[in-house]
């Protein structure tokens, strides 16, 4: 067999490090799976002057170690690419994380629409917070099982760090191929992001108790929170 | 319950629409606000089922506590170590009449919504005027029922002191003068004493006299006529009395 028959592109899309193509002008001329998501916390304009700076002098490839952190992800190295003056490339290569393993009260995990506890959340935030929320989510998502008490402390905690009267955006949806630990058990990750306004950052201790105690992560920037979810199936 | 009323106060609104929605969830809410804002109305109203208790009944709370996995809790402040209640992976419903609560509560309940006191609701205040107007009517057999911009509705202690209000006034507005003369002799009866009690007294009834007759006639002259008294006189009163 020849590597004629080998699909090459597959290939790079489902590898698991973020790669990107620009064209001269710094537009994406192609992106795998794994960049799609870096997308969501980065900025491609700031991707392509990465590349620039760290490209290799003549036509070839460079690897470079130097630590990127967007959000929750952090890269440790990056491999800088091209062999013609019409597109260079960037790969990013993940920082290996610990497995981090949760343990799980299951006394009180209730079978759970994420949704209507979302809906609750926010209809308590806005008695008291008069700027606009915008909700993106799924509403078909599938119940899952969770403390629903606990879980609805930790949303109002978070909603409530935004207060204010600008606008809270809030997203909802499932994350490919990443998981949460607990219990030997993995389980997808429902990503709730919340981004508004500067938070406030005193109850972000308690949030992270609350998170992990329902399994959960989170993960705290100026303007957003993360809260990564165990979506354990019911 | 078909004669509830619909608050027209957002908040309200939105704790309302918060609390239908944990009707599905297992979760522990509480509703606190000043004493006799409504709570345990709008409770009663969106958990019409649920087996209520009285938390200062401490071993009934802690028998239903430990046997039920829904409950509402009235006067949930009257616990001093909430703590280690099992409230956890149920739905409870908590109603306590405070204004503002412990910090110990937030770790309790999910959600804890404030009922706003009825001063701070002033688009519910007409509709339940006239209702209240309306059950005065009824209960005390009134002729007729006062005009609402005629009542001033007492809001001190929410809807017990405007509802009391209302069916104090909507009594008193329709006397007839049998009754005003049973109600002073009972006054006098009560409180005549001193040795200048007759001018003291006199006041009783040429105060609100004087003060409907302007109202109603407008001006001096036309009330001295109607009084059939001197129109310095008349003036002299109103001077006494201190009414412009």
């Amino acid at each position: 067999m020849n590597t004629a028959s080998i699909d090459f592109r597959f290939l790079a899309e489902s590898d698991g490090s973020p790669l990107l193509v620009f064209n001269h002008k710094g537009h994406i001329l192609y992106l795998n799976d794994a960049a799609e998501i870096l997308l969501g916390y980065a900025d491609h304009k700031e991707l392509f002057q990465i590349a620039l700076t760290h490209a290799p002098r003549d036509f070839g490839t460079q690897t470079v170690m130097m630590e990127l952190h967007y959000h929750q992800l952090q890269f440790y190295a990056i491999t800088v690419a091209y062999n013609s003056e019409e597109w260079v490339s960037i790969r990013l290569y993940y920082r290996p994380r610990i497995a981090e393993e949760h343990k799980l009260d299951s006394s009180h995990l209730r079978e759970t629409d994420l949704n209507l506890l979302l809906d609750m959340a926010i209809g308590f935030y806005q008695v008291k917070n008069r700027g606009k929320v915008r909700l993106m989510t799924d509403r078909d998502l599938p119940t899952f099982l969770t403390d629903q008490n606990t879980a609805s402390r930790l949303l109002r905690k978070a909603l409530e760090s935004f207060t204010s009267d600008a606008t809270l955006e809030i997203s909802l949806r499932m994350v490919p191929g990443e998981y949460i630990l607990i219990d030997g058990k993995r389980h997808p990750v429902l990503r709730l992001t919340f981004r508004g306004v500067p938070r406030r950052r005193h109850d972000d201790r308690t949030m992270e108790e609350l998170a992990e105690s329902i399994g959960a992560a989170p993960y705290f920037e100026e303007d957003e929170l993360i809260l990564d979810l165990p979506f354990i199936r019911a | 319950m078909s004669d509830y009323l619909q608050s027209k106060n957002p908040t309200v609104r939105q704790i309302e629409e918060s609390l239908k929605l944990t009707r599905n969830l297992f979760i522990s809410s509480l509703l606190y606000g000043e004493p006799h804002s409504g709570k345990r109305t709008l409770i009663r109203r969106i958990f019409p089922t649920l087996p209520i208790v009285d938390a200062r009944e401490e071993r009934e709370l802690a028998q239903l506590l430990e046997r039920e996995q829904e409950l509402i809790v009235e006067n949930f402040d009257a616990i001093s170590s909430p703590e280690p209640l099992p409230l956890e992976g149920k739905r409870i419903v908590a109603i306590a009449d405070i204004d503002t609560v412990p910090e110990r509560y937030d770790t309790l309940f999910a959600f804890l919504y404030r009922m706003p006191p009825l001063r701070e609701r002033h688009e519910d205040l007409p509709a339940f005027q006239e209702r209240f107007l309306e059950e005065a009517r009824r209960t005390l057999q009134l002729a007729h029922t006062p005009e609402p911009g005629t009542v001033k509705p007492d809001l001190s202690g929410n809807f017990l002191s405007f509802r009391a209000s209302i069916f104090r006034e909507a009594l008193l507005q329709d006397l007839g003068a049998e009754e005003l003369e049973r109600s002073l002799l009972h006054y006098f009866l009560e409180t005549l004493e001193g040795n200048n009690a007759y001018r003291e007294n006199l006041g009783l009834l040429e105060r609100p006299l004087l003060q409907a007759g302007l109202r109603r006639f407008g001006s001096q002259l036309k009330l001295a006529d109607v009084l059939g008294i001197n129109r310095n006189t008349l003036r002299k009163k109103l001077h006494e009395y201190r009414i412009d």
